[in-house]
């Protein structure tokens, strides 16, 4: 059996939302001499996925219903919108990565605080204090809140490579990577899942991969006050110790600021903040890329 | 002695140990029988403090004996020390001169006007003088019996006491010399009229026969006295302190000495029926009866002895006595009343020639002519006597020697030997008093460990016990009565044997002091070096503890850095000087252990 007749009925109907993007949908009316196969039916109509609209090209073809109302006769139903990407590809492996990005962050503890003086305040020149009173006693137990800024890459791949997965996760950047500097963003991980989608009366298999990278403006690197129970003394390990007003040396019971030669720091100057790279460093840019925009 | 020296070796005691050996000791005394006498004991306790604390313990032995006499010479010096500090003070009150005043004061005395009355009158006369006037009443007064107040106040007071007694004298009648003496001296002129009957004359023979007597004192001397009598109210002040403090120590004992005296008293019984205080007050009576009588008998003995003693010298070729002519003529009086005739005469109860009456008349003229002999030989005797005690201290027990101590057969005569015996009795009442006295003060003594004063004070007393009981038992050799002389040496031997055993005790308590200190003085180096270790350990090697650490941007971190920025005090420093601390105590603890006396007596 074959269908020999098509004619679109009325009415079209456009939705278009203030604020959201239009859809727009079309009906047609096969007629066959029997019992015909569907894909025969939408064939002889003739439009696929990611045909423009005939009034708004910016609007494709994104779904197709077929229905059988009695043997000589079919309704089709094709549904408009826009894609995500502009110009998308049929093909799933060929459509570019998908970038979002999402706020998030926690408090952590004030220690330090900008403050501009005078002078260079026409500068905009900033320096960082301890966050003292007036009396220059230490505030203690302040928080401030810390903004983290959340990356998520979704992409098609053909493959998932598993061992480039276990490479990347847990991994920093080497070089600044997406405006943020050395050390700020953080693989924390690739997720995929197997998905299948038919493109033009072929079947596709492929991967939807997903990354997630975390930005920290502090970098996330370990910081530690530099100290510790011993100290070097001409190369010898020696247990720190305080002094007493009547001179008395006697082994600390906290661990003691060191200075970076291994010695103990003199009592009154600040203590030195060590950075500890926790996590392997690499080229995020070679992996990840950069987002379309 | 040898004995006694044992005591005074290193003693470390605790009053513990002390006390319970004086508890023994009363026990012994109480077996000995001593307790029958607990309340003359409780009453001499007092005594026996006071004598021993001021170091007059010799004296007392001395003093007992003298007691027992019936006298005693520190009353004796007493009353005449008292009389010439009130001659001192009438002189400065009268402005006559010592010498003519104890004249006049003795003639008042002997024509029976007392001398408060004597001292008003003169004082009077004085001040009447001083105001006179010619022309006024007393000038006048003074005229009518002859006398110029312009003269009188020419004169010295003694020399207008004489001339107005020569005036007063001068007065025919005894009504118009007491009218006289009234106006002049006052009311208590009247008094004077005994004084003005016998003149100037008789004054003046009176204060010369005084003089030649030794009666009269220089003025020196006068002072001398009157000096001592300050230092002596100044140590009667010191001792009434000292006693005064002790009493106050004592006063539980002596209210609890004074419930027993009571007792004591209610429960006396006399031999004539008589109970209670009316029987001690007979037992006293005839206690001072018989002093009296052995005193008496004493003198009298002595007296004969001291004559036979110079009539033997005055024998001697070669060896003159300067005696007085009334003492030679005594002495010849009794040398011819020794002859061997007057002695047969006096044996046979014939005397033919009238030898024995004549010899008897002489000797009672003799001593009729020194009515005051028997007083000297009594003062002699006791200069003697005390020498003859301090003689006895310095030989050996057996009084046999060359220094035998009494020089007059005293000691061998009945009333002698009784003396001594009653000197022994009372000599070793003070004794045991004296030690009933240290172990009531031991007695009183808190529990635990005692002061070192108060120990030493212990040690002091067992000391003086033993001082006493070794003069006691002197005092009884020297008496020579056997009965007395092994009393006080079993006395002595139990005092010894107490003192013994004290300073047993005394010497096994310091050594487990001693022990004990070395124990503590080691737990307490040990401490101490453990400490010192400990501090010094944590240095010596590289500390091996975790070190905690936690990103500056956790809580944990952030405190670690607030922390090191506030510059806190490490805990280590508070321990270490806590440590420090307790090394002090332990140090200062180890000092006092270093300073703990080994009390050398």
């Amino acid at each position: 059996m074959t269908a020999f007749l098509q004619r679109e009925i009325l009415p079209r109907s456009v939705t278009h939302k203030f604020g959201e993007s239009p859809t727009a949908e079309r009906r047609f009316v096969v007629s066959t001499d029997g019992e015909t196969a569907q894909q025969d039916v939408i064939a002889f109509v003739g439009i696929y996925h990611l045909s423009p609209h005939p009034e708004w090209p910016f609007l494709v073809l994104l779904s197709i219903t077929a229905t059988e109302t009695d043997p000589y006769h079919s309704e089709i139903t094709y549904s408009y919108g826009m894609t995500a990407q502009e110009n998308e590809d049929p093909n799933p492996l060929a459509r570019p990565d998908v970038w979002n990005f999402s706020a998030g962050g926690s408090n952590v503890p004030a220690a330090d605080f900008f403050e501009v003086e005078p002078f260079f305040k026409p500068f905009g020149w900033t320096e960082i204090q301890p966050l003292v009173n007036a009396a220059g006693d230490i505030f203690d137990g302040v928080t401030k809140t810390e903004a983290e800024l959340t990356a998520t890459i979704s992409g098609n791949r053909a493959n998932f490579d598993i061992a480039i997965a276990t490479e990347v996760t847990n991994s920093i950047n080497d070089a600044a990577y997406l405006g943020g500097a050395q050390y700020t963003w953080l693989c924390t991980g690739i997720s995929g899942v197997q998905a299948t989608e038919m493109v033009n009366d072929a079947e596709l298999r492929y991967w939807q991969v997903g990354v997630t990278l975390i930005y920290r403006q502090s970098t996330h690197l370990l910081k530690l006050a530099d100290c510790g129970f011993n100290f070097l003394e001409g190369g010898i390990k020696k247990r720190c110790f305080v002094v007493d007003a009547d001179g008395t040396k006697v082994a600390s019971a906290n661990p003691m600021p060191l200075a970076a030669n291994g010695s103990m720091l003199p009592v009154g100057q600040e203590v030195r903040i060590v950075e500890k790279r926790m996590h392997p460093a690499i080229n995020f840019q070679q992996y990840f890329g950069v987002p379309p925009f | 002695m040898a004995k006694s020296k044992a005591v005074s070796v290193a003693i470390t005691a605790t009053s513990s140990g002390l006390r319970s050996e004086v508890v023994r000791v009363n026990k012994l005394l109480d077996m000995m029988g001593a307790s029958a006498k607990k309340a003359a004991k409780d009453l001499g306790i007092l005594k026996t403090i006071e004598i021993g604390k001021i170091g007059f313990a010799g004296i007392s032995a001395g003093a007992d004996i003298i007691t027992g006499l019936g006298t005693s010479a520190l009353q004796m010096a007493s009353r005449v020390s008292t009389s010439v500090d009130s001659l001192n003070d009438l002189a400065i009150r009268t402005g006559i001169a010592l010498k003519p005043l104890q004249g006049f004061k003795l003639a008042a005395k002997l024509a029976g006007v007392d001398a408060e009355g004597f001292a008003i009158a003169v004082t009077r006369m004085a001040v009447n003088i001083g105001k006179a006037e010619p022309g006024d009443a007393f000038s006048k007064s003074l005229a009518a019996i002859g006398v110029s107040v312009t003269d009188l106040q020419g004169m010295n007071p003694e020399a207008q006491f004489a001339a107005i007694s020569k005036a007063i004298q001068n007065i025919p009648t005894a009504a118009g010399q007491a009218a006289a003496s009234v106006e002049i001296f006052g009311r208590a002129g009247a008094t004077l009229s005994p004084l003005f009957q016998k003149g100037a004359a008789s004054l003046d023979e009176l204060t010369a026969r005084a003089e030649r007597l030794g009666i009269i004192l220089q003025g020196d001397q006068v002072a001398n006295i009157a000096a001592m009598n300050d230092g002596f109210d100044l140590v009667s002040a010191t001792v009434d302190g000292i006693i005064g403090q002790i009493l106050g120590d004592l006063s539980p004992v002596v209210t609890k000495m004074l419930d027993d005296m009571l007792k004591f008293v209610e429960a006396f019984q006399g031999a004539g029926g008589a109970t209670g205080g009316t029987a001690i007050a007979q037992a006293i009576t005839d206690g001072i009866l018989a002093g009296v009588k052995f005193f008496l008998q004493g003198v009298q003995s002595l007296e004969k002895a001291f004559f036979d003693f110079l009539v033997g010298i005055d024998n001697l070729p070669g060896i003159s006595v300067n005696l007085s002519a009334q003492q030679k003529e005594l002495v010849n009086a009794r040398a011819e009343a020794q002859t061997p005739g007057v002695k047969q005469a006096k044996a046979r109860g014939v005397d033919d020639l009238g030898k024995a009456a004549a010899s008897d008349k002489r000797v009672a003229a003799a001593e009729a002519a020194m009515a005051n002999t028997g007083v000297q030989v009594a003062i002699e005797f006791i200069d003697q006597f005390t020498k003859g005690i301090e003689a006895a201290r310095l030989v050996p027990p057996s009084g046999a020697g060359p220094g035998a101590p009494f020089p007059l057969n005293f000691a061998d005569s009945p009333q002698g030997k009784a003396a001594a015996k009653a000197a022994a009795e009372s000599a070793k009442a003070a004794v045991k008093a004296s030690e009933d006295a240290a172990s009531r003060v031991a007695g009183l003594q808190p529990t635990g460990e005692k002061a070192r004063i108060t120990f030493l004070k212990d040690i002091a007393a067992v000391n003086v016990t033993i001082a006493d009981a070794e003069n006691n038992a002197a005092a009884a050799r020297k008496a020579g009565d056997a009965d007395a002389i092994k009393a006080a040496e079993d006395r002595l031997a139990l005092t010894y044997e107490q003192a013994g055993l004290a300073v047993e005790i005394a010497n096994t308590n310091r050594k487990e002091k001693e022990l004990a200190a070395v124990k503590t003085r080691n737990d307490l180096t040990k401490q101490a070096d453990e400490i010192k270790a400990g501090l010094q350990f944590d240095l010596a090697k590289p500390s091996r503890a975790a070190l905690v650490a936690n990103d500056v941007r956790t809580s944990a971190g952030a405190s670690q850095v607030a922390s090191f920025r506030r510059m806190e005090d490490d805990p280590a420093l508070d321990e270490a000087r806590a440590a420090t601390k307790k090394l002090e105590e332990i140090k200062q603890k180890l000092d006092a252990l270093n300073r703990e006396p080994v009390d050398m007596l």
